[in-house]
């Protein structure tokens, strides 16, 4: 595992565990089909470094996220399923790109939005076993330092 | 249940309180730890961005306000410059997610509290303890 997946995953880890109430397992070798993790959103981010996270679960997982966080299951919670798995990510996001970055780093990070972007091969992943489901958190960063 | 006379903080009275971040969510999940921590709260109102923020803080005896930093519209470090820092305003706790070192001093040199997400819900209530007892008021 390398130093960026490293981080992902103990900010992933984080995130389930405090925000999202879910245990999460051990790093998955190999990973699941895109349709096993139906639900995506990223986080691009900008400032000292740009790129995007983006963060793939299970559909057990994604229901799980707002069921927990605000006790909200059955139709009405579908739209806050995308705000909790949003928020999730945006967390991920904030708490990795330290470990990877730096610490005296600015960056300015923007909202979540629902999907994945296409991303470049030199893009980091992990995927975690969370609860019975899988997540999987990719981070690219194609750009070069900014002065 | 805790006794609301016991409730920590419970000597100022009930709290109103502003939560502003751009995702209901994480404002609802604000809202309800505050709840769970037993601290005496009043009106508790919310705004997604920064202006929506101030417009309430203009019209609202908010005494904590709680401000996420990355929104639309108007950032959170953004409103809290627009809003000053004065002995008649509120309180005021950065919720983040950014973990750098960078950002925490910055908010830290305004004069704020700062507290990194996730969070317990016993960070948030000892974030709200040590901003409502920090000089300056």
């Amino acid at each position: 595992m390398t130093d960026n997946a490293i981080a992902l995953r103990v900010a992933a880890t984080l995130a389930f565990e405090e925000l999202g109430l879910l245990s999460v397992g051990s790093a998955v070798d190999t990973p699941s089909a895109l349709e096993a993790l139906p639900a995506a959103v990223s986080v691009a981010f900008d400032g000292a470094h740009a790129g995007c996270l983006t963060l793939r679960v299970s559909d057990d997982v994604f229901r799980a996220l707002a069921e927990n966080m605000l006790g909200l299951d059955g139709p009405d919670a579908e739209p806050w399923r995308w705000d909790a798995l949003g928020e999730m990510a945006n967390v991920i996001c904030g708490n990795a790109l330290p470990y990877i970055l730096g610490t005296h780093a600015y960056l300015t990070l923007a909202p979540p939005a629902r999907g994945a972007p296409p991303l470049s091969r030199a893009a980091s992943h992990v995927e975690l076993e969370v609860e019975s489901g899988r997540a999987r958190i990719l981070l690219d960063l194609p750009g070069e330092r900014r002065q | 249940m805790i006794d609301r006379a016991e409730a920590p903080g419970a000597d100022r009275g009930p709290l109103c309180v502003l939560v502003v971040d751009d995702s209901r969510v994480m404002r609802a999940m604000i809202i309800r730890t505050l709840r769970l921590t037993g601290l005496s709260l009043g009106t508790v109102h919310e705004a997604a961005d920064g202006l929506a923020g101030l417009d309430i803080l203009e019209t609202e005896p908010v005494t904590l306000a709680l401000v996420d930093i990355n929104m639309p519209r108007l950032s959170g470090l953004d409103m809290l410059a627009r809003l000053g820092r004065s002995a008649t305003g509120p309180r005021v706790i950065v919720v983040s997610s950014d973990g750098s070192d960078a950002r925490a001093s910055q908010v830290l040199q305004m004069g704020h509290g700062f507290l990194h997400k996730p969070f317990a819900p016993e960070d948030l209530r000892d974030a709200v303890l040590r901003a409502l007892d920090a000089p300056g008021r």
